[in-house]
């Protein structure tokens, strides 16, 4: 019905939306990876002084956990554009329980148990905040997807648009945690 | 091509109708609105800044003894830190934004593509709440105990960390400005979007007016650079408030140290493209009407067009010239003023194009014809001054003075609120459907013109002869002692301008009430918002134009249907 | 109030009989005067600039005004020769002010305010600077030449130097970012915690002079003033002599806040 002028669809203008806000998003983890690139270069150490390196354990079962639930977000929308929507219930409940374990297992216990707190300097605040931030979104995207529930009913009205754009913003979390997998804790 | 988006039904509750309305022209007023109250504060604020300046330690008239009761009407020195803190502030993010992109942008953009609305009015809505929110965020830290934030507009660290700036004020602040960062985000996501994919069909992207150029452009900085700001602002919230070492150094960084500049590269990196979001919308304006008064086509209105793109390109790599005097390394010292100084040919494009428009026109000097003239006057002398500031040497005598303050008011404050004033005589028939006093704006054309220039013409002299910024009383330096029959002059001219903007404020709403009915094309122009009733009706254009030639089509010599233009909709007249 | 407004006209008749354009303060170093020299190239090429904008702005408006130019001439300027004047206009601007600015600028910095002196020279003059809310302190190596050590002239509001010398400064930041700021040297830096940047000047004028903190540090900025005395070299060997002789006997050796300075690096 809402067909447009020129040749755009409901689901172009869609998506034209979404890829500004993602360039938006970008931009902000992009100013935070400059921080962090900036104190890197300049401490002669890093960790610095006093700090051991981050084990790889707790980060890598986040990625897991993230790579599984964005892939889980490949099929959920695959399904749903298939109209098969017998078992599309299952998977938006794991990508939900996938993005809640992901907050979960954040760093934050360990880093407070082996007292790199808050406080300790600037790689203390690096690791603390730009989890916070990062887990933030996470959250912003699991509201997101609430509003994707609706879905689940039967032969309701198409929501695949907003389907697809939840998923953009959802691998786009994705991909930045493995920026920051590669950059903060790999490296 | 056929038809489209639907025509919804008219709200009738008030709610609806005028506060939590989805009509982009509704939202547009409210921005106005908005903006012209927090404009008058900004305004206030600039005041009392100069009195303190040109009367220093005596009572502020009228106001002061209600505002300062423990001084006696005296601004005192935390007060007067917090005045030009929050002066700039809101004139930049509260005053300047919300009028020039948040009305102007969301009246114009649908109407002048041809549009019902835009691409997500719901979108446009919250945009507009949101930074009602982050307004009132504002307001509220200055009824917080020690105040609101007093480390000026840029609120460098460690200043505006809690060794600088203790107390609730200063995080209020970055919270502020990081809410109105994702209001404008949200607006820029929905310009980018309508101007993309809303323009009618038939108009291609040199056939927008280029007041849309001006503001598509605004838009899509806006939605690059914000974010970086929000970034800088959300890691000043995490020093101040949970602790975090990001900006500490010196004898404040128990644990490590962190880097106060970082925030500057933050800042700027955002801060530069500012400066253009700013100014880009009141120059496609200023081209726009140059054309419409001049009756005549825009002269090279391609390459206007394209040196705003280029502008906008070279914005985003220039931002080093405001940190020569923190000891950058020399390479990027000199690359940074090189690349700064590239600006000023597309710059000087403009001004070629925008002479070159009036050149040989027919020009009827209506009130935003001379607020435009005005724009290319004032903006001239902003930019060139800007060529002392991008020189590394000079900049190290003028940066921080008020050389500095009068060249960035010339370009920034003269020349977007005369560009504003400009829009807002020209669209305020198809707003409220009737004429602004004439007679009324001339004057307060007049007036404006020789306040302004008066004050920053003043200040830069000032800051020539070595008057630095952000002084509560300049003449404890010995050297400034003779600055202050200057510094009374250029106070007086900011009380005359003042003055005659109560002339703009009664002009608007007599004429808003009792204004002369204005017929559907007062200024007898040929874009789209002028083919339609004023005011316009809601949900705008009965059917969607067909877009058939651009829109500066005047003095066609082949015309002759008795007019001197043509509209968007009409088929370009040959010989 | 009109008692207000009356005093504001007399005021502002007074502003305007003695509003001459101000000229800067008097420059007292060897290469102030470069900076004064590239202002003044950039801005006659300024007003030459300028005043075409403005005589194209107000004679187009004078001459083309609807009552005397009814008709208007139609044109896109997309002719040839509009977009070559449109382009001479832009490269004309750039080389002439642009490039020139640029390339004098850059010999400035390159020759004067980049070029060090070389510190273990034994006449340059070497300065640590400490700025703190609201107040410079400067501090000298004292007699054994070495910075941060018992014996160092430390001084606050006032800096003593000898005319005819080579200073250098060293300036870091105790708590938030300052600048130091000499008028009479056009040359400012800023403080910055956690920082060490540089300034150096040769003054060739004696008497005193202001110096001030040109960024907003805070609430009383307008009051961190402090006072730049140039001796001749006499008078500075005698102040020198004596200030080094206090040190040495005054100074508190225990007291670990007289240590704020830093050892130079020996190059």
């Amino acid at each position: 019905m809402k067909e447009a002028t020129l040749g755009y669809t409901d689901r172009d203008r869609a998506s034209l939306a979404m890829t500004v806000a993602l360039v938006s998003f970008a931009m902000l983890f992009a100013s935070l990876f400059l921080t962090y690139a900036v104190y890197r270069v300049r401490s002669a150490m890093w960790p610095p002084m006093g700090f051991d390196k981050i084990p790889l354990t707790l980060p890598s079962i986040s990625s897991a956990f993230i790579l599984l639930s964005s892939f889980s977000f490949i099929r959920f929308q695959r399904r749903y554009e298939k109209k098969a929507t017998n078992k599309t219930y299952y998977y938006l409940t794991l990508i939900l329980a996938l993005g809640f374990l992901f907050t979960q297992n954040q760093l934050w216990n360990y880093l407070n148990e082996t007292g790199v707190f808050v406080e300790s300097g600037t790689f203390a605040s690096i690791l603390h905040s730009f989890t916070w931030i990062h887990a933030g979104h996470v959250v912003l995207g699991m509201l997101a997807l609430i509003f994707c529930l609706p879905a689940l009913r039967k032969n309701k009205k198409d929501y695949s648009i907003r389907i697809s754009n939840v998923g953009k913003f959802w691998h786009f979390l994705g991909i930045i945690w493995i920026f920051m997998y590669i950059g903060i804790f790999l490296f | 091509m056929t038809y489209v988006h639907p025509i919804h039904d008219a709200p009738k509750t008030f709610l609806s109708k005028y506060i939590i309305s989805f009509d982009h022209k509704v939202i547009g007023k409210q921005f106005l609105w908005y903006g012209i109250f927090f404009l008058g504060i900004g305004g206030m604020m600039a005041l009392m800044i100069r009195w303190t300046l040109a009367y220093p330690g005596e009572a502020f008239p009228v106001l002061g003894n209600l505002l300062f009761p423990h001084t006696n009407g005296v601004v005192p020195p935390d007060t007067y830190a917090m005045l030009f803190t929050l002066h700039g502030t809101i004139m930049i993010f509260y005053a300047i934004t919300p009028i020039l992109i948040g009305a102007f942008g969301n009246y114009c953009i649908p109407l002048m593509i041809g549009a019902r609305d835009m691409a997500f009015p719901m979108l446009n809505m919250l945009s507009f709440w949101i930074n009602f929110v982050a307004g009132g965020l504002l307001l509220a830290s200055l009824f917080t105990p020690y105040g609101g934030a007093a480390g000026g507009w840029t609120s460098y660290p460690t200043l505006s960390t809690l060794i600088g700036s203790p107390g609730v004020g200063q995080t209020l602040w970055c919270l502020s400005i990081f809410v109105l960062g994702a209001s404008s985000t949200m607006g820029a996501i929905n310009y980018v979007t309508t101007v993309i994919s809303f323009r009618a069909p038939g108009m291609g992207y040199f056939d927008m007016p280029l007041t849309v150029w001006g503001l598509w452009l605004t838009a899509i900085l806006n939605a690059i650079f914000l974010p970086v700001l929000g970034a800088g602002c959300m890691l000043l919230v995490f020093d101040r408030v949970f602790g975090t070492h990001f900006f500490l150094a010196g004898a404040a960084a128990t644990q490590g140290t962190g880097d106060p500049v970082l925030f500057q590269h933050v800042f700027w990196i955002f801060g530069h493209p500012e400066v253009y979001i700013l100014i880009l919308p009141a120059w496609g304006m200023v081209s726009d009407f140059l054309s419409f008064f001049s009756r005549k086509p825009a002269f090279g209105a391609k390459s206007t067009a394209l040196a705003m793109t280029t502008i906008t390109i070279l914005s985003t790599v220039v931002y080093g010239h405001h940190m020569f005097t923190t000891q950058m390394s020399p390479l990027l010292t000199q690359t940074f003023m090189t690349l700064t100084m590239t600006i000023s040919i597309p710059s000087a494009i403009f001004f070629a194009n925008w002479l070159g428009t009036i050149w040989r026109g027919s020009i009827r000097f209506d009130s935003p014809m001379l607020f435009s003239l005005g724009v290319v006057f004032v903006f001239g002398l902003g930019g060139l001054t800007g060529l002392y500031l991008g020189t590394v040497s000079t900049d190290l005598y003028l940066h921080d003075t008020y050389f500095v303050v009068g060249h960035f008011h010339y370009t920034m404050a003269a020349s977007v609120l005369l560009g504003g004033f400009a829009a807002t005589y020209f669209w305020f028939p198809k707003m409220f459907g009737r004429l602004m006093n004439e007679t009324l704006a001339k004057i307060h054309f007049w007036g404006t013109m020789v306040g302004l220039n008066g004050i920053f013409f003043g200040m830069m002299v000032l800051g020539y002869a070595g008057m630095h910024r952000r002084l509560y009383n300049p003449f404890v330096y010995e050297f400034m002692q003779k600055m202050i029959p200057l510094n009374t002059f250029v106070t007086i001219s900011a009380l005359v301008m003042g003055v005659f903007q109560l002339v703009f404020v009664y002009n608007f709403i007599h004429s808003m009430l009792k204004g002369e009915k204005a017929s559907d094309n007062p200024w007898e122009v040929g874009t789209l918002e002028w083919t339609i009733p004023s005011p316009a009706p809601h949900y705008n254009f009965k059917e969607i134009p067909v877009v058939k030639c651009g829109p500066h089509e005047f003095g066609n010599p082949n015309l002759n249907n008795g007019r001197d233009f043509q509209y968007q909709t009409e088929e370009l007249v040959k010989a | 109030m009109m008692n207000f407004i009356n005093s504001l006209m007399t005021d502002f008749v007074l502003s305007v009989e003695s509003s001459y354009f101000l000229s800067p303060t008097k420059v007292i170093t060897t290469n102030g005067a470069e900076i004064d020299k590239l202002f003044m190239y950039t801005t006659v090429m300024n007003i030459f600039y300028f005043v075409l904008v403005c005589i194209g702005l107000i004679g187009f408006s004078f001459l083309y005004r609807k009552s005397k130019n009814p008709k208007p001439y139609y044109t896109y300027g997309n002719k040839k020769n509009h977009l070559i004047v449109t382009l001479i206009v832009g490269l004309a601007v750039f080389l002439s002010i642009d490039l020139n600015i640029t390339r004098m600028s850059n010999d400035d910095m390159l020759e004067h305010f980049w070029n060090f002196p070389d510190h273990k020279n034994e006449d340059t003059i070497k300065v640590e600077v400490l700025a703190q809310q609201w107040m410079w302190n400067f501090r000298y190596a004292g007699k054994d030449g070495v910075f941060n050590t018992a014996d160092d002239v430390m001084s606050n509001h006032d800096l003593v130097i000898p005319v005819g010398k080579k200073v250098e400064f060293r300036i870091t930041s105790k708590d938030v970012i300052h600048s130091l700021y000499f008028p009479n040297a056009r040359l400012k830096v800023d403080a910055i915690p956690g920082r060490i940047t540089r300034l150096w000047f040769q003054p060739v004028e004696t008497g005193e002079f202001d110096i001030a903190c040109a960024e907003m540090c805070g609430t009383h900025h307008y009051m961190m003033k402090a006072k730049l005395k140039v001796m001749n070299e006499d008078d500075f060997k005698a102040w020198n002599n004596e200030a080094e002789h206090l040190a040495e006997v005054g100074n508190d050796g225990s007291n670990l806040d007289n240590y704020w300075g830093w050892k130079w690096e020996a190059e």
